[in-house]
């Protein structure tokens, strides 16, 4: 079936299997291989995109699901999200990295999703509930998550090179 | 640097590699925990590929495929092939295999002892290993004994990346990327495995790819890896495997899974006299070489800290009807320490004296040589002298619920690590023995060789190696990395610098960097050294998110503290989901089932679990050629055994088996 | 973990989705957001020839209060937990919503969905019957409207026919005050068990009405109606508390496993719905 999925900004139209996911979609058609699988069962958020701005975990998502939506992938290209990237480099909220992209897009997503709250450790919390790690105890991804959230509040220079 | 290139969404992981004409692998696995396969049909099954994976014969070895029988759910007994993933797993119902199951499954280490033997032995016990030197109760002084049987539960690493390879034969090379913690690891379990197929050494190439986590799985062989290894031979083209999360918790080694019963003998004072008892280790279906590491380490280590003069500890390798023993972070050093610290704290009890006192009459106070055959050469008194009084121990005792936990931490240093840098273009690629898979290895890569070479850290970038590139090497695994990896780059660096020296007269950066230079090294190192960590932790379980954890650690020296503080953070999470909740849960009606279905089940916790930190990093300087000393396993160590006390005290009930499983416990209801 | 093939439908409006749930019947789903079937459809625990995704129908995602509160099948459980007007007229709804499973699946799965799964462990199915809701059912013949209490069959079993399709859930008993008491395990986001409550109080601080839906205590939702019945006309103290626990211990039922015996589950749930009880009185007064 023909599929009209906007990913990142650019327009993809595909023909494909009903049953494909929305994860499989991204990684093997559109060679977008930031977006990680790390179980079957959407526990761990490794899958993490945003689908019109709100985050979804792409393993429990069929590509038919997306059409005609607008998907952000850890390949996106925005101040915000790159100003979560550095603050992830620099507080090392991550150790083998494959959970991260998911971390990023759910970071991205509650900052945007918190408007006046305050993001603290409880808030942050709560929000990750539908990511896992297992290399940092959460402790530098929390920490992450703060900084971003100081960097995008200060617009700070963005000054990770990519 | 991997920082930018994970958070971009650039690593390379097994699974975002493709090749050119590439099969995806499904792998048929068995429903039964324990049957007779009659009759295949279909897939690649041991009608073609009969054979063993293991890296020493023996005669309990498991088949890559199986062979008339399968012994534990999610046994490999078949492998299906497509150019597409989703037909591929489609192809799994065309296998057809006629069962004949037997309902008389194993799968915990109690029933085992109890029940007839399974797999056709004498019993359900392997074999057996011993430390020590055997002794009668009367040759040892004593006032009390204690005795208790503690059981840890098995745990499977779950590392956030599943297991994964590609084999791609082509040109008469078997080029193999994987997933790993060891390529050198690898490359002689499948040179062994593969020898049976007419594949020799020369014609093997291990690559490293980006690695997502491993705890230990990734260090070990699977069938699976042979399996798609003689099919890319078989079928000559690229084969892919990656392991869904639901075969991980089928199928993969599984680590913890002992019992330990053990006696203590002590004079009423405090001072332990003697030690004895039996550790039974849930070592699964088949013989696995994993499994002599764990048990190993658990009857080796266990008198710790200690000075115990007499010690003797059967180790018995038992069978059951589950998937394999393997590593997990510690591999047999976090039970051995948990076994003797819940033992220390029931003698505590039992004399009425407090658990820091009981420590300190015992506590190891000049280099001794333990009854079952460890060297101490560091001793432990002064570090939990100094850890006790910064954190305040005796204020703390008296009015929380404390927990302590005094351990060695054993780095495996042993045998040593190979680094080969290679300059060009101003830029210094380093390649490590070991293989990265989330302890930042590029960080102290980048900050040695800045101070080291005068360099700037830009300059530096950590190179994925094969085995071509870098013929030998060791791996990443213990606690080892900063250590032996530190050391060999250093070495190296300066064999670089002699280079430069050698041909210019002098050393400057530019010098360097504005020519080509090629050097390798293999640090060699044929003893372990142990070094005394402390814990402390502090909890109420009737009040959620009220653990606090106080870590002592001796770094040697600090290389990076954010990486080590990540270290500690994420092993402190680990141990307390292994203390509560965490393991691997099979039925108990001889069908052998596992229940556990998926990663949360399996007891990986969310943020809103994490503890409160208190830590205390302190440099004593190791023998090693950059003075750092491990860190991995010391929370894997030292926090179940200080929360384990913590939580025991609070609710004056003994805790003897990991995990507790009580869901009410820190979760507001009790 | 893959999916089986299966043809894929996104109709445009209810005829059209009726006239394919009536050819396709048994070998059709609706797919809402998807959040408990495509786990299933992966695991390859079913396998269904024909998916109808419905979120392509206009009309089904709403939050409206007219005379009762009114929710759409496709109103996004983050929507309904986000919901100024589920806050102020349900806060029983709106504390539930807020607690399915995470927030990824939140903002893909939908209150229908969740509630037309009827797993056992799915938390709209106990809030539903603490609510007395009423659902409007619509197939080919026309509409009907089936209230929560006769909906919940079984574990994945409903009063819906293979050719119906759930269009609204209403909500008579607004303006009350509650609150969802869920309790899961350290490392699992279902219920091991849930409470949900829902009351209002006469001005002398009696109970007017209590509506009370447990999760996982059964194969499907439990109402538990006689516990109700004996809170009704009664203030909550502690001792009657207690007698209405021993009331619904009658009506669930608990099995040993390792999460602890039948009596320790017992003892946890009754912390759990004595002082849901207490808190949610002290709320209404």
């Amino acid at each position: 079936m023909m599929v009209n999925i906007r990913v990142n900004g650019k327009q993809y139209k595909k023909d494909i299997e009903p049953r494909l996911l929305l994860v499989n979609f991204l990684r093997d058609e559109l060679n977008l291989t930031g977006t990680h699988i790390g179980c079957d069962t959407s526990n761990c958020g490794a899958c993490t995109v945003l689908m019109d701005g709100k985050s979804v975990k792409s393993c429990t998502v069929l590509a038919m699901q997306a059409n005609n939506h607008e998907i952000t992938t850890i390949e996106h290209e925005d101040p915000e999200l790159n100003a979560i990237k550095d603050a992830y480099v620099e507080e090392q909220g991550l150790q083998c990295g494959f959970c991260t992209p998911g971390m990023i897009m759910e970071t991205f997503y509650l900052l945007k999703d918190a408007g006046n709250k305050d993001v603290d450790d409880d808030y942050i919390k709560k929000k990750l509930s539908g990511n896992l790690c297992r290399c940092t105890g959460y402790r530098s991804i929390i920490d992450s998550i703060k900084k971003a959230n100081e960097k995008i509040r200060e617009k700070e220079e963005i000054h990770v090179s990519r | 640097m991997y920082l930018d290139r994970f958070v971009n969404g650039k690593g390379q992981y097994i699974d975002d590699l493709k090749f050119p004409g590439m099969l995806y692998m499904s792998v048929v696995r068995s429903p039964y925990a324990h049957a007779k396969i009659k009759k295949i049909n279909g897939g690649l099954n041991a009608s073609e590929v009969k054979g063993f994976y293991n890296m020493k014969d023996n005669d309990n070895a498991e088949p890559i495929f199986a062979i008339n029988e399968v012994r534990y759910v999610g046994q490999p007994v078949a492998a299906v092939f497509s150019e597409n993933r989703y037909e591929s797993e489609d192809l799994i119902s065309s296998v057809e295999v006629d069962y004949e199951p037997l309902n008389d499954a194993v799968t915990s280490i109690e029933m085992a002892l109890k029940s007839k033997p399974i797999f056709g032995l004498k019993n359900n016990i392997l074999s057996t290993d011993e430390t020590g030197k055997t002794f009668d109760e009367g040759d040892v002084e004593h006032d009390v004994k204690v005795t208790d049987s503690i059981d840890i539960g098995r745990v499977l690493a779950n590392p956030m990346e599943t297991r994964g390879i590609i084999a791609d034969y082509r040109n008469g090379i078997l080029h193999i990327y994987v997933s790993s913690q060891s390529i050198h690891r690898l490359k002689n379990y499948f040179v062994k495995s593969l020898k049976q197929f007419g594949i020799s050494e020369n014609n093997i190439v291990v690559h490293h790819v980006d690695t997502g986590g491993a705890f230990g799985l990734k260090a070990a062989m699977y069938p699976e890896y042979i399996a798609a290894c003689y099919a890319s031979i078989r079928y000559k083209k690229p084969v892919k495997w990656i392991e869904t999360r639901t075969e991980h918790i089928n199928s993969a080694h599984g680590g913890r899974g002992i019992r330990a019963d053990i006696t203590l003998y002590a004079k009423k004072d405090g001072k332990i006299t003697g030690l004895k008892g039996d550790v039974y280790i849930d070592n699964g279906a088949y013989y696995v070489d994993t499994a002599s590491d764990d048990l190993g380490n658990v009857i080796h280590l266990m008198t710790g800290p200690y000075k115990i003069e007499k010690a003797h500890l059967y180790g018995h390798y038992v069978l059951t009807n589950k998937s394999l023993n393997g590593w997990y972070r510690g591999a047999g050093k976090p039970e051995a320490g948990i076994v003797m610290e819940r033992m220390v704290d029931l003698l505590a009890d039992k004399l009425n004296m407090d658990m820091a006192e009981i420590r300190m009459k015992n506590v190891i106070d000049a280099p001794f040589k333990s009854p079952l055959g460890l060297e101490f050469k560091t001793p432990a008194k002064t570090l939990f002298e100094n850890a006790l009084k910064y954190f305040d121990y005796e204020k703390k005792v008296k009015e929380k619920n404390v927990g302590i936990a005094l351990f060695m931490l054993d780095q495996d240093a042993a045998p040593g690590e190979t680094c080969r840098l290679i300059v060009k273009n101003g830029i210094i690629h380093v390649y490590f023995g070991g293989d990265v898979h989330g302890q930042g290895h590029e960080l102290f890569a980048r900050s040695i060789l800045k101070e080291a070479l005068a360099v700037d850290e830009n300059n530096v970038t950590l190179e994925l190696p094969d085995t071509e590139i870098l013929k030998e090497g060791v791996g990443t695994w213990g606690s080892r990395s900063a250590i032996i990896h530190g050391s060999v780059l250093l070495k190296t660096a300066e064999l670089l610098k002699n280079d430069v020296i050698k041909k210019f007269g002098k050393y400057d950066k530019d010098l360097l960097l504005n020519n080509e230079f090629d050097e390798y090294y293999y640090y060699k190192v044929d003893y372990n050294e142990y070094t005394p960590n402390f814990n402390m932790v502090i909890s109420d379980p009737y009040v959620p998110g009220s653990i606090k954890i106080y870590s002592y650690y001796d770094m040697g020296k600090i290389l990076n503290e954010k990486n080590i503080m990540g270290q500690i953070e994420g092993g402190a999470i680990q141990a307390i989901s292994e203390v509560l909740c965490e393991t691997i849960r099979y039925s108990d009606d001889g069908n052998g089932q596992v229940l556990t279905t998926n990663i949360a089940d399996a007891g990986v916790l969310t943020a809103d679990k994490m503890p409160e930190f208190h830590t205390k990093l302190v440099e004593t300087p190791s023998e090693f050629i950059d003075k750092a000393k491990g860190v991995a396993e010391s929370p894997s160590t030292g926090i179940p055994i200080a929360l384990a006390r913590s939580i025991e005290v609070q609710l004056n009930t003994r805790i003897n088996k990991f995990p507790i499983d009580k869901p009410e416990l820190f979760n507001g209801v009790l | 973990m893959y999916p089986d093939k299966f043809q894929y439908f996104t109709p445009g409006d209810i005829a059209s989705l009726e006239e394919l749930l009536d050819k396709y019947r048994d070998d059709s789903k609706i797919l809402a957001g998807g959040q408990s079937i495509i786990p299933l459809l992966k695991m390859r625990f079913t396998s269904i020839p024909n998916i109808i995704d419905i979120s392509n129908i206009k009309g089904l995602n709403f939050i409206e209060l007219n005379d009762d509160l009114e929710i759409g099948p496709m109103a996004r459980t983050a929507e309904v937990a986000a919901s100024n007007i589920v806050a102020m007229n349900c806060p029983l709804l709106f504390d539930a919503a807020g607690k399915v499973a995470d927030p990824q699946v939140r903002n893909m799965g939908t209150v229908g969905g969740d509630i037309c799964e009827a797993d056992p462990r799915n938390d709209m199915p106990a809030v539903m019957l603490a609510l007395n809701a009423d659902f409007e059912i619509t197939n080919s013949s026309g509409k009907r409207t089936v209230n929560s209490t006769e909906f919940f069959k079984d574990a994945y079993t409903t009063a819906l026919d293979s050719n119906d399709i759930l269009t609204k859930i209403s909500i008579k008993n607004i303006g009350y005050h509650g609150k969802y008491f869920k309790f899961t395990t350290m490392a699992s986001d279902f219920a091991l068990f849930a409470v949900a409550i829902n009351m209002k109080l006469n001005s002398d601080e009696t109970v007017k009405d209590i509506g009370i839906g447990l999760t996982n205590v059964s194969s499907t939702a439990v109402k538990a109606n006689e516990v109700e019945a004996y809170l009704k006309g009664k203030k909550i103290d502690e001792k009657i508390s207690e007698e209405a626990f021993s009331k619904l211990l009658n009506m669930i039922e608990l099995d040993d496993d390792y999460n602890g015996t039948k009596e320790e589950k017992q003892k946890i749930l009754k912390k759990i719905f004595v002082n849901g009880l207490k808190e949610v009185y002290g709320d209404s007064k």
